[in-house]
């Protein structure tokens, strides 16, 4: 991140939190009842729990396994964010119902 | 390749994801989808009955070809069989295809409904936790129907898992936004809030996000959640580092749960309970100290996590506004972060900084660091596209602050002459109209600036905004430096010379209005820039605009007088003070937290100490809507309505009075409210206007009655109108150009909210209506045949019109306004409340005898000598009701920054006052 740029664009009448990883961007759009800051650091949260997750993997195939993963992917964002809120940012527990799955699915 | 999913594979689907990723062209990649979406469609209606598995995976694929951006129209009813399955995966598709294709299919709906019931009363965590996850993420009105009463019971509830109570938190949350009239309050809002003292983090910080949005509508209930939320707060910030274990991110303990609660406590004022305000001091500090500590960790992200936490703060206290030295505080930090390296920082600080700017106590503290964020403005001028589209904004913000802050003016005009040096491309046109503006008022600057401004302009490289803004003042004002030799009138000609063929169009057409001032001003240059002005350049101007100023101002020059071309190019008059065109200009773009936001939150608050107001009998006046705040001395007054007759089918007052077809009320002319306001502390005038009718008003009150004699004029030529209008039969026909009187009677039964609507129907037979435009010079007609017109306007009956003058002493009035300022904070907790205090900026310069007579037309007494401070005025009066009498004591204090606090009491134990 160079440090010239700002993370923050303000669009139409809301605000673009964006993070660049690489070759990948992940973009928050975000009202003004928000607190810019957290949301910028809960993007690095996301990519560090799929990180966790696909652990065998370094950052730059972050992108190939979003796409061949998207229900997984999904899954834990909708343990992360629900409704627009912030409801669980703990990795462990994020993950648990995802390896609880995984064991499932394997035996 | 890299590994496909884990677990179930559904190999298919990536076989199909890289068979796209390989496609080389966007018309393959169509192909390739056609073909897919061919094979699943005759999947999908084969006799065959597929088996779970091959559901899913075609339902995840037609997922994929969604989400790639293609339209997907069918495939649903397969979703929603998906949902009745055993297996959770198999679930989660379907759930996860309906919530991202929301389809309203009103069968469909009813089935996903059954199903989502099911799986909630499933006790299967796994199965409720998908079935309210799709709730909060849809949340239509036909689930908030059939969920809205179960949810708060599965959210209370002792036998519900954490991650259950987790999502019910904010599936309830989302039912409320969406449909709040279907989630009442009831006794599970007292366990909600105990939900903030639970163990599980998780939960208590779905817990926060939804007491912060219930809090919003209905304060008094979840108040208690104040001392809960302080007091988690402060464990969480004190905590060790090793405490918090999993919620620790890179050595911050739990930062979104802390901002979250910063939210919360945001939408209260600051506790009353000493014990918990002090409590919540100490937390704000430790934040405040935990920002100037060394930092536990140089990754990026520990800082950017503890920053959050600050900012949030920061946004607290100045929500609070209470505390000086937290306030000053917060200010030094945020002078710190304007001049990091990380741009991010210096955006959110100033961001910060122009919501602090509004504070009371925080001035000086502000103003050392104007300078600051000038010389930020210099570092970041470079900067990358997402910083420069944030420029214009910050630049308008810049500007306010330093006129809000000048105590001397030749400060604000070097500020702002720097400004745009500096950040000249993003100056927009309101901040250097402001500039000059403020200068042409006050005399004393303007000489000052004209000499600042001939010396910014001998720069090499000059912006075009400083070229506009000293051609406009050394036009104006260049005779005040002329005296110097450095500065004659020569000089001034070829310094602003040497740089119009620099200039774009808009400039040049200044500039050359400049070059005819300066004939005006300096004659003995006139024939050099008569040579200029009649050079070709200018006259075979290809621009139109430019080549019309050079031949009119040529011809000026040459065949006027100099008496006529001293009046013509005499000096501009002062501009009438009007709202900052900056501040509307602001407010236009919808921008994050800034000055005008907080106008609107300090009015927010002002209501909020209105209370809720319960009239005697309401008169639900189905389409009156609550009248602009009246702005003289910017009283944010609240709507006042009439309870007087009881209220009518169609609900305006006077249908009944009046007789004729009682047809649909209007809804309210345009431009009734403008001269509603007017109304507040006069009593005749002309009420509204438009081509077609004049109402004027007169009207003279006493004690509770008033009296109306409206006159209505109907001034169309030639027109002939009927009116059905009266108390009194009217003539049927009144010939355009004529008046009707009417009078109309008020009583005032008790204090009230909304001003009654009055409603005018009328037809024009045979109308022909001549509009003259003598600009133009062109007859235009219009012809109204027999249209009804139906008209509603807003008689200005206001609260203040049943006001008594009472004279008083100065020992009187001070007695009782201590013992209703006791009274008041004694009965704070419980309504209603008594006063009404209103901090704002005055619009206008306070001007003492104005003021007094504006007091004395609101209907109060004003008494003279009663206040030690001679600044401030004080009025009493007694509001006479048919059923009570409320005595009223009024307080207008204004301060050396044209703020004025304005408070007013009253004594009726069983009246809240507006």
């Amino acid at each position: 991140m160079r440090p010239r740029e700002c993370s923050f664009i303000e669009y139409k009448d809301f605000k673009l939190v964006y993070r660049q990883y690489a070759a990948l961007f992940v973009v928050v759009g975000i009202n003004e009842t928000e607190n810019e800051m957290a949301v910028y650091e809960l993007i690095h949260n996301f990519v560090e729990v799929l990180d966790k997750y696909f652990s065998r993997v370094s950052e730059l195939d972050v992108s190939f396994f979003i796409m061949f993963n998207l229900d997984r992917v999904h899954l834990i964002l909708d343990e992360m964010v629900l409704n627009g809120c912030i409801v669980e940012t703990n990795p462990n527990r994020i993950l648990a119902p995802l390896f609880v799955l995984d064991k499932v699915a394997e035996s | 390749m890299p590994a496909v999913s884990k677990g179930d594979g559904m190999r298919g689907l990536a076989v199909f994801i890289s068979d796209i990723r390989n496609c080389k062209s966007k018309e393959a990649e169509i192909k390739r989808i056609n073909k897919e979406l061919a094979n699943i469609r005759s999947k999908f209606k084969g006799d065959k009955a597929l088996d779970g598995y091959s559901k899913k995976k075609y339902v995840c694929k037609l997922l994929f070809i969604f989400l790639l951006g293609h339209d997907i129209d069918f495939g649903h009813m397969e979703a929603v069989n998906l949902l009745s399955s055993n297996r959770y995966t198999e679930k989660q598709i379907g759930y996860l295809f309906i919530s991202v294709l929301v389809n309203s299919n009103s069968e469909l709906i009813r089935l996903i409904n059954n199903a989502i019931k099911n799986d909630l009363a499933s006790r299967n965590p796994t199965f409720m936790g998908l079935a309210l996850h799709c709730i909060a993420n849809v949340g239509s009105r036909e689930m908030a129907e059939a969920f809205a009463g179960e949810i708060p019971k599965i959210l209370v509830a002792g036998d519900t898992m954490d991650s259950v109570k987790q999502s019910a938190a904010l599936c309830l949350l989302r039912l409320y936004r969406t449909s709040p009239d279907l989630v009442p309050m009831g006794d599970w809002t007292s366990r909600v809030v105990h939900l903030l003292n639970d163990q599980h983090l998780g939960v208590v910080t779905a817990a926060t996000s939804l007491i912060t949005t219930l809090a919003q509508k209905n304060p008094e209930e979840f108040k208690t959640s104040v001392s809960l939320a302080v007091s988690r707060l402060s464990r969480i910030v004190t905590s060790a580092s090793t405490d918090l274990q999993d919620y620790t991110y890179y050595f911050v303990p739990a930062p979104w749960l802390s901002v979250k609660l910063l939210r919360l406590l945001q939408c209260y004022p600051p506790p009353e309970d000493p014990a918990v305000r002090g409590r919540l001091t100490e937390c704000l500090e430790t934040i405040l100290n935990k920002a100037q500590e060394p930092p536990k960790s140089k990754k990026v992200q520990h800082s950017n996590a503890k920053n959050a936490v600050l900012f949030e703060a920061i946004s607290l206290i100045i929500h609070h506004d209470s505390e000086p030295n937290l306030l000053v505080r917060a200010c030094n930090q945020l002078g710190q972060f304007l001049q990091h390296r990380e741009t991010n920082l210096r955006y959110l600080a100033l961001e910060s900084m122009c919501t602090l700017a509004s504070s009371e106590f925080s001035h000086e503290a502000v103003k050392t660091h104007i300078e600051t964020v000038i010389n930020a403005l210099k570092v970041n001028i470079e900067c990358t596209v997402g910083f420069q589209s944030l420029l214009p904004p910050l630049v308008l913000k810049v500007a306010i602050l330093a006129e809000k802050y000048a105590v001397d003016y030749t400060w604000y005009v070097d500020t702002i002459l720097n400004l745009i040096r500096i950040a000249g491309d993003y100056v927009s046109e309101e901040v250097w109209y402001r500039v000059i503006q403020i200068v042409i008022n006050r005399d004393d600057v303007q000489g000052y600036a004209a000499k600042t401004v001939f010396e910014a302009l001998q720069a090499p490289a000059c912006h075009e905004n400083l070229v506009k803004v000293g051609g406009y003042i050394l036009g104006e004002f260049g005779n005040l430096i002329a005296g110097d030799p450095r500065s004659s009138p020569l000089i001034q000609f070829n310094l602003l010379h040497s740089k119009f063929h620099l200039c774009s169009v808009p400039t040049r057409a200044l500039l050359l209005s400049t070059y005819i001032k300066f004939v005006n001003l300096f004659p003995e240059i006139k024939t050099t820039i008569q040579d200029v002005l009649r050079s070709d350049s200018q006259l075979k101007n290809a621009d139109v605009e430019l080549q019309q100023r050079a031949v009119e101002y040529l011809r000026l020059s040459t065949i006027a007088s100099t008496d006529i071309l001293a009046t013509v190019l005499e000096e501009m008059p002062p501009f009438p003070e009007r709202e900052s065109s900056i501040l509307a200009k602001l407010k236009k773009k919808k921008g994050p937290g800034t000055v005008t936001d907080l106008e609107e939150i300090k009015k927010e608050r002002s209501s909020d100490m209105n209370g809720s107001a319960e009239p005697a009998s309401v008169n639900a006046s189905a389409v009156s809507t609550p009248s602009p705040s009246a702005d003289l001395l910017g009283l944010g007054a609240a709507p006042l309505t009439n309870s007087a007759p009881p209220p009518s089918s169609s609900g305006s007052l006077l249908v009944d009075v009046f007789s004729d077809s009682a047809s649909a009320v209007a809804p309210l002319a345009p431009g009734s409210d403008d001269n509603f306001a007017r109304f507040v502390c006069k009593n005749n005038g002309v009420l509204f206007e438009n081509q077609l009718l004049q109402i004027g008003l007169k009207s003279e009150f006493r004690q509770n009655l008033g009296k109306f004699p409206g006159r209505v004029a109907v001034c169309v030529n030639q027109a002939q109108s009927q009116c059905g209008v009266g108390t009194k039969p009217v003539d049927p026909t009144v010939d355009g150009g004529a008046q009707v009187q009417q009078v109309v009677n008020i009583e005032c039964v008790s204090d009230f909210m909304e001003a009654p609507i009055l409603n005018i129907q009328f037809r024009l037979r045979n109308c022909w209506q001549f509009v003259l435009h003598t600009l133009c010079s062109v007859y235009s007609v219009c012809r109204y045949g027999g249209t009804f017109q139906n008209l509603s306007v807003k008689l200005p009956i206001t609260l203040n019109k049943f006001f008594q003058p009472t004279e008083m002493s100065s020992q009187d009035f001070f007695q009782r306004w201590k013992q209703l300022s006791k009274n008041f904070h004694l009965a704070l907790c419980c309504s209603p409340k008594q006063e009404v205090q209103n901090i704002f900026k005055a619009k206008h310069p306070m001007d003492a005898e104005i003021t007094k007579a504006k007091i004395i037309g609101f209907g109060s007494a004003l008494l003279e000598e009663v206040d030690p401070n001679p600044a401030n005025f004080v009025g009493a009066g007694i509001i006479h009701t048919k059923t009570t009498q409320i005595g009223c004591l009024l307080r207008l204090e204004p301060n050396l920054q044209a703020q004025v606090s304005l408070r007013i009491y009253g004594i009726n134990t069983n009246s809240s006052l507006h």
